[in-house]
């Protein structure tokens, strides 16, 4: 599905990603982690197009790299943030709005000379939202409301929406359940679930570590710009220098039971 | 439930009716421009030429909201954009190519070099965008001042006479009857725009990039487009100047110009089309004295545009939009006390 092979990112004279190369198989979910600073936002942007870099990328044989980032969209590619912005002047269904346009549309013309048709399509629309937001057990009533006044959980549920509103076929996440509580990061995880049920193919950035081990079909380590490990949830965390990669950043932690202070550092 | 009982013809109505919805403002506006047409008819000339003025204003601000406030792009090229579509309507046969076709052509003069300002300035960040429109501006004013066998130089080119149905629209009498429909037109063109994907691209990318671009938006796309429309605005306005005037010179479109027009975009505030028509009208009655002032003009609507921005954030519509939710604050509040009562 996506195939990324030897990958280099460089930001001056920073090294960031390191011959990474990384194959994720349709109708997985794939995790990715690492500790801080281990460039697993930086491998996402290079997939969207964001930075440059070397080496080659390809979604379902099709090369990415060169590719604007619309593009890429088009290509069958949707991302969420690990901070999403919130714009003021901006409401959830602009936001949602603005996930689909590249399928679906209110033209300019439309407005102007069909405002009928264009109710029709404000209606259909809203319909999709409700859909889209009860699905990720949110309310249809923030519809309307400006994005800045959203809590910042919700709001990543929403930008997870808004990347589902174009139906991708691979969807990138980052970091989903930071700033999550719990039933949030439950109701996720029954919507990947079923998304993946549904032939969806999920590449996720997640530090929780339950999170991971429950739901990915395969991770990938980063550690340093470079790839520590490959492999199932369960053998990759058994592996001595994993547990050292994850510890070394969070020092003073006992090395004894190390899934538990894996799942501190989220 | 209601749905099974009524007909389909009656839903259809009612879809339609209620897709009327989003252009009520502008309908009232179109009803309320005649009423007022109609009030002027009897006005001195010089409230005629305010408004006529206003309105040419008007159209070329509405340009402007699209690429400073829904792209977020600041333009210092409106100005002299306007030149481009005056010059246009002044140089060729006005008298014999006819008033639309003259019209027509301000527009495609006006919205290709202003595009071209997108094509360079889509790529680079706003201030960097904001450097080239001036460099555009001073362009244009230097090819104007120095290619005076063409133009006139800074004594300026005279504009045929047009008449629109026998009346003559260089008398502001008859220049509104043109100019008002044509603002309420453009106005609509805006606010659609605003409602549309374009409008939301361009709210978007001027918010968050990232955002936009992993939304498939077409960021260079989207604002050399809205630096095409505004220039084709701003080429008509240019051109109904001129043929108001009867004469086209620089000093039209200079500096003063270019930040009137801001400040119209400013104080109208970038969600409504209605308030930027609103501040053109109020801001041209207000500068047609200072015009005059051309030195200390640019100083003052400095200082003004800074005091709005401080004080209006949101401009005119934002005003309005804080007043009306406050009032409706307070007619919920009673609501809620009559029930609780
Ligand atoms: N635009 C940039 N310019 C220069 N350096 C950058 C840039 N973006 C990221 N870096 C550097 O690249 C490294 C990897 O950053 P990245 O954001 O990819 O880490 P991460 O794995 O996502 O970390 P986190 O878990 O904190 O999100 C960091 O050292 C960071 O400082
Ligand atoms: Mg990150």
């Amino acid at each position: 599905m996506l195939e990324i092979t030897r990958l280099n990112v460089r930001f001056g004279g920073a090294h960031v990603l390191r011959d990474v190369s990384v194959a994720v198989t349709r109708g997985q979910i794939h995790g990715l982690i690492g500790p801080n600073g281990s460039g697993k936002t930086t491998l996402l942007n290079a997939i969207s197009g964001f930075v440059d870099c070397t080496g080659t990328i390809t979604l379902d044989g099709r090369r990415l790299n060169g590719l604007a980032a619309h593009r890429r969209v088009g290509k069958g590619l949707g991302r969420t943030f690990q901070n999403p912005k919130a714009p003021d002047d901006m409401t959830v269904a602009d936001l949602l709005r603005l996930g689909e346009h590249q399928i679906r549309t209110l033209q300019w013309h439309t407005v102007a000379f069909r405002p009928w048709k264009a109710a029709h399509q404000r209606h259909m629309f809203a319909q999709r939202c409700e859909q889209a937001l009860t699905s990720l057990g949110l309310s249809p009533d923030l519809l309307e409301r400006e994005l800045g006044t959203i809590a910042s959980g919700d709001l990543k549920m929403i930008d997870i929406a808004r990347a589902l509103m174009v139906r991708p076929r691979l969807l990138v996440l980052d970091e989903p359940t930071s700033g999550m509580n719990d039933h949030e990061i439950e109701v996720l995880r029954t919507r990947l679930e079923w998304l993946r049920e549904s032939g969806l193919t999920v590449l996720i950035v997640e530090h929780n570590v339950r999170v991971v081990t429950d739901i990915c079909d395969r991770i990938t380590v980063l550690s340093g710009g470079g790839i520590l490990a490959e492999g199932p949830p369960r053998e990759v965390f058994q592996r001595p220098d994993v547990i050292d990669a994850y510890l070394g950043e969070d020092e003073g932690r006992s090395p004894e039971s190390p899934p538990a202070s894996l799942e501190k550092t989220r | 439930m209601s749905s099974i009982t009524r007909s389909a013809a009656y839903r259809g109505w009612r879809r339609r009716a209620q897709g009327l919805q989003p252009v009520r403002g502008p309908l009232g506006f179109a009803v309320t421009a005649a009423v007022f047409m109609v009030a002027l008819s009897g006005a001195p000339d010089t409230t005629l030429m305010t408004i006529s003025l206003a309105c040419v204003y008007a159209i070329a601000a509405l340009g402007l909201t699209v690429v400073f406030g829904l792209a977020g792009m600041l333009s210092l090229a409106q100005a002299a954009i306007m030149a481009v579509g005056g010059y246009t309507v002044a140089l060729i046969a006005l008298d014999t190519i006819g008033l639309l076709p003259a019209l027509l052509l301000a527009v495609v003069a006006g919205a290709a070099v202003s595009g071209l300002s997108g094509v360079v300035g889509a790529r680079t960040k706003s201030h960097y965008f904001a450097l080239a429109t001036l460099a555009l501006a001073e362009g244009v004013r230097l090819v104007l001042v120095n290619e005076s066998s063409v133009t006139g130089g800074s004594n300026g080119h005279p504009v045929a006479l047009v008449s629109l149905l026998g009346l003559q629209l260089a008398d502001p009498r008859y220049f509104i009857l043109l100019a008002v429909p044509l603002v309420a037109g453009c106005a609509y063109l805006v606010h659609c725009l605003r409602k549309s994907r374009f409008g939301l691209s361009l709210k978007a990318a001027a918010a968050d990039e990232y955002m936009a671009k992993a939304a498939g938006v077409a960021i260079d796309r989207s604002r050399t487009l809205a630096t095409i429309v505004s220039g084709g605005l701003a080429g008509l306005a240019g051109a109904l100047l001129a043929i108001l005037n009867g004469y086209v010179g620089p000093q039209d479109f200079g500096l003063g110009a270019a930040v009137l027009l801001l400040l119209i975009v400013v104080f109208g505030g970038a969600s409504s089309s209605m308030g930027t028509v609103v501040a053109a009208v109020v801001l041209t009655y207000a500068s047609r004295g200072m015009l005059d002032l051309a030195e200390a003009s640019g100083l003052v609507y400095g200082l003004a545009t800074l005091l709005l921005l401080l004080l209006l954030p949101g401009g005119v519509a934002g005003v309005g939009k804080a007043v009306a939710g406050r009032l409706g604050g307070r007619i919920r509040r009673a609501r809620t006390r009559q029930e609780e009562a």
